[in-house]
């Protein structure tokens, strides 16, 4: 798609948003009963499923396995219907081990491993429908189940991607404007209350001048979704202590 | 199925709790667990289904994602008629050994399971109707299943939210123009209509199968069988009625012994009763949650949302 | 940032709910307890829960979270592993306790017998899958719990039927082992194990202790059975409704439900109605 089609000249993207504008979000946690947490997350048209089990006691005695810290296990499922064309991919699929890897990366630096020594937590995701900014919605979704199953983190985990367009940053790139060669596709997440950077992936071009540029409108975008987290955190354990207090 | 390890003690208890008609959670044999059901939650698919059989949000749990595309045909196939090739995959979220392979096995069993039920015209699907232009171009439905929890009655649930989810898919309309050409053949092409508001429901979906599980446990069957009842299971008959009545597919697993011959007859004597209020629960729940109150609320959320 | 000094002791204040990488005080007098970490001077918490203080240790309460033992705790266990001299056992927390052969009873007339291999003799008491009624003695070095069933009461469940529950709702009190108005005993495992079963009166355990460790339920009634189908389906609809599982509120619910086939107590209609009536007896007795 050209650069003209991925924004037109009064400013607006191929879903009629503005170059700045987060897609919907919505999310809550607690929606897989037998998990000790789960989550759900939409982000506009991408859709993630997350259940978490754990600590629980590893279940293989792998050497490697350090003892002193929990191991974390992460699993990702891409439903074949979650593509406009079907596909099933298979477990040995290598963007499939790659994206669980980077959520893997990601969580091992944020969760306290150190609180649960000799044990595993174990992150299954699954995504139900593709639109677009894949690892974003695992990690936020992740986040998410994690926090619901009392996992201890030093900080709420929260990927936003981007892009550049036209000599305008882009934000929360679509599967339309990620598969675009016009724009490059940056993800990036962080932990907000510090503003480190836990994850940065970018697999295309993009003119050094303007790294900067696009990692601020990506950061801003990582704040709105630690917003948004961060109210359905408070949301489900708002009702659970309300339930508790009886 | 997924091994959950019981004490000799629970398993007496749940076997003579069997056989004198009182099981564990204080059922009757023919009685079955709740169903829960949402469909169209995956906009991007032909069609959906969310299913969950079990109590106040507990339970195996089915998504069933219908996606439709277009085959070129070739020698060898059918000549007039579509296709249905079904696929279930089981989530580690449903038990820690269905982490990496370990579900392989289980995914075979279920995947051939289901496609002998719906992959043919024994399904109540006209076929003929999925065929676009004979020995040219036929549609092709994927029914790919996601296991997210296993309680028991696994293949039950999966045929629910399958037939949930075919009656809520709605296919393109596809536009065919026959020309002939400079020797008089008649050459065929076809276009598809990207119209959201022009689309088709599936030809014969309501004739549709549901499946009932009869689970042998000592001497007596049960339908819909927990987790725990599985466990103790010696033997398992799966069969599945239209709801015409029609026995469209028979299965026999588990492994402990075989069905005596008369016990088989009973059974599907049986299966017909409860298939029967079984099309007629399966009406009226899929009625609720195709009209469910999600007009304000994206329809996703609400399958992810309930209270229990 | 919210200054803790301030804040009310009351218990019924509802507590400042916390989230991860919250500050909760900079205040150096403070200690920082479970779900809680430091940063330079402020301490943050870690989960989402319930800020506590006492005294000076300030710590936050995961509203949800896996069973964390303490000794003198009575939980309800599965063995998972029979292993030399000792048994593996779930106790649905971060890692499996252990069951050593030195902390179970041998009652008078088991000797150890040298000529059989240990791990039949190991059987011959506990195999896997097997239920077991247990108290928390002591830590291994590693952090995994050690179980003893010492005492007559407990040892090998039979009789009845397991529930398993969220073990924040099962408060640590004196005893865990009630038998209820309707003559059905239950054991509330503070791992939010659960075991509810037909009444054996304790004459009837000490009679027949050489065969503690017996596979073979007593012949239950069909009076019986219902009335343990009902007690598990109460204590299934207080789980999920998240309230505390007491004696008392599974009486009131098994009381409440009774106008119901047990069968129905779990169905989303009754559930709702029944959630009504019992909330309603709880905040009754609470005032």
């Amino acid at each position: 798609m050209s650069r003209q089609e991925l924004l037109s000249p009064e400013g607006l993207r191929v879903d009629g948003r503005r170059v700045n504008e987060l897609r919907r979000i919505l999310c809550r946690a607690s929606v897989l009963n037998t998990a000790d947490g789960s989550a759900y997350f939409e982000q506009g048209n991408t859709k993630v499923l997350v259940a978490v089990y754990g600590p629980r006691e590893p279940h293989t005695r792998a050497a490697g396995n350090s003892g002193e810290r929990a191991l974390v296990n992460v699993e990702f499922n891409v439903a074949p219907f979650s593509t406009s064309e079907r596909r099933k991919r298979s477990k040995g699929d290598k963007r499939v081990l790659e994206i669980a890897s980077f959520v893997r990366q990601t969580f091992e630096g944020a969760i306290q491993r150190a609180v649960y020594p000799r044990s595993q937590i174990d992150i299954y995701v699954h995504l139900l429908q593709h639109d677009g900014g894949t690892l974003e919605t695992c990690i936020n979704a992740a986040t998410l189940a994690l926090v619901d199953a009392g996992i201890a983190m030093d900080d709420y985990v929260c990927a936003c991607t981007a892009g550049f367009v036209d000599d305008s940053p882009l934000l929360d790139l679509n599967a339309v404007e990620e598969s675009s060669i016009a724009t490059p596709a940056l993800t990036v997440a962080m932990l907000p209350r510090t503003g480190n950077i836990a994850l940065l992936q970018m697999e295309s071009r993009l003119p050094a001048a303007k790294l900067e540029d696009v990692m601020e409108v990506a950061v801003e975008g990582c704040k709105h979704i630690h917003a948004k987290l961060d109210e359905a955190v408070l949301a489900a354990a708002g009702d659970l202590a309300a339930k508790l207090s009886h | 199925m997924a091994s959950l390890i019981l004490s000799p003690a629970e398993q007496d208890y749940i076997t003579q709790g069997v056989e004198r008609g009182l099981r564990a959670d204080g059922r009757g044999g023919l009685d079955r667990r709740e169903v829960t059901l949402r469909t169209n939650m995956i906009s991007q698919a032909n069609g959906s289904a969310r299913c969950r059989t079990g109590y106040l949000g507990v339970g195996t749990d089915v998504l069933v994602g219908i996606k439709a595309e277009v085959n070129s045909w070739t020698a060898g196939e059918p000549e007039d008629r579509g296709a249905v090739v079904c696929s279930v995959e089981c989530s580690p979220s449903a038990a820690q050994e269905f982490e990496g392979y370990g579900a392989e096995e289980l995914n075979v069993e279920l995947t051939q399971l289901l496609d002998r039920i719906l992959g043919g015209p024994q399904s109540g699907l006209d076929l003929g109707k999925l065929c676009i232009i004979p020995k040219q171009a036929y549609w092709v439905l994927h029914v790919d299943a996601l296991v997210l929890d296993v309680k028991g009655s696994i293949v039950d649930t999966l045929v629910w939210a399958a037939r949930a989810a075919l009656l809520a898919t709605r296919l393109p309309r596809v536009v065919v123009e026959s020309i002939a050409d400079e020797d008089g053949n008649m050459q065929s092409e076809f276009d598809v209509v990207d119209d959201a508001e022009d689309q088709v429901a599936l030809e014969g979906a309501e004739n549709l199968p549901l499946a009932v599980t009869f689970s042998q446990i000592g001497k007596r069957y049960v339908v819909d069988a927990s987790e725990q009842e599985e466990a103790v299971t010696q033997a398992r008959v799966t069969v599945a009625v239209s709801p015409q009545m029609d026995i469209c597919a028979i299965q026999k697993s588990a492994t402990a012994r075989g069905f005596a011959p008369s016990l088989l007859t009973e059974i599907l004597h049986s299966a017909r009763a409860i298939a029967r209020e079984e099309h007629a629960r399966f009406k009226r729940v899929f009625e609720a949650a195709s009209s469910d109150g999600a007009a304000g609320e994206p329809s996703t959320g609400s399958t992810f949302l309930g209270t229990f | 940032m919210m200054d803790i000094d301030t804040e009310p002791v009351a218990a019924d204040v509802a507590a400042r709910i916390v989230t991860p990488g919250s500050a909760i005080t900079s205040d150096p007098a403070f200690m920082r307890g479970h779900g809680t970490f430091g940063e330079g001077a402020t301490i943050y918490s870690s989960v989402a829960g319930v800020v506590e203080r006492i005294n000076k240790l300030v710590s936050v309460r995961s509203l949800k979270q896996r069973y964390s033992g303490e000794i003198g705790d009575i939980i309800v266990g599965r063995i998972t592993e029979v292993a030399a001299k000792r048994w593996r056992v779930d106790v649905n927390s971060r890692q499996d306790g252990v069951l050593l052969l030195s902390s179970i009873n041998l009652p008078g007339g088991i000797q150890r017998r040298k000529s059989e291999s240990d791990e039949l003799q190991m059987r011959s008491f506990f195999a896997e899958g097997d239920l077991v009624f247990a108290e928390v003695q002591s830590y291994f070095a590693d952090g995994a719990l050690s179980l003893h069933t010492r005492s007559i009461q407990y040892g090998k469940l039979r009789n009845g039927t397991f529930v398993a529950v969220f073990p924040q709702l099962v408060p640590r009190s004196r005893t865990h082992f009630h038998t209820l108005p309707c003559g059905v005993d239950i054991v509330l495992g503070v791992n939010g194990y659960i075991w509810v079963s037909k009444h054996v009166s304790a004459a009837k355990v000490e009679a027949n202790a050489e065969h503690i460790y017996s596979d073979c339920n007593e012949p239950i009634s069909d009076a019986e059975r219902e009335a343990i189908a009902r007690v598990a389906n109460c204590v299934q609809l207080l789980n999920r409704l998240y309230v505390k599982i007491t004696e008392t509120s599974v009486i009131f619910a098994y009381e409440e439900s009774l106008g119901h086939a047990a069968k129905d107590l779990l169905s989303q209609d009754v559930a709702a109605e029944l959630a009504h009536s019992v909330m309603a007896r709880l905040k009754q007795q609470a005032s």
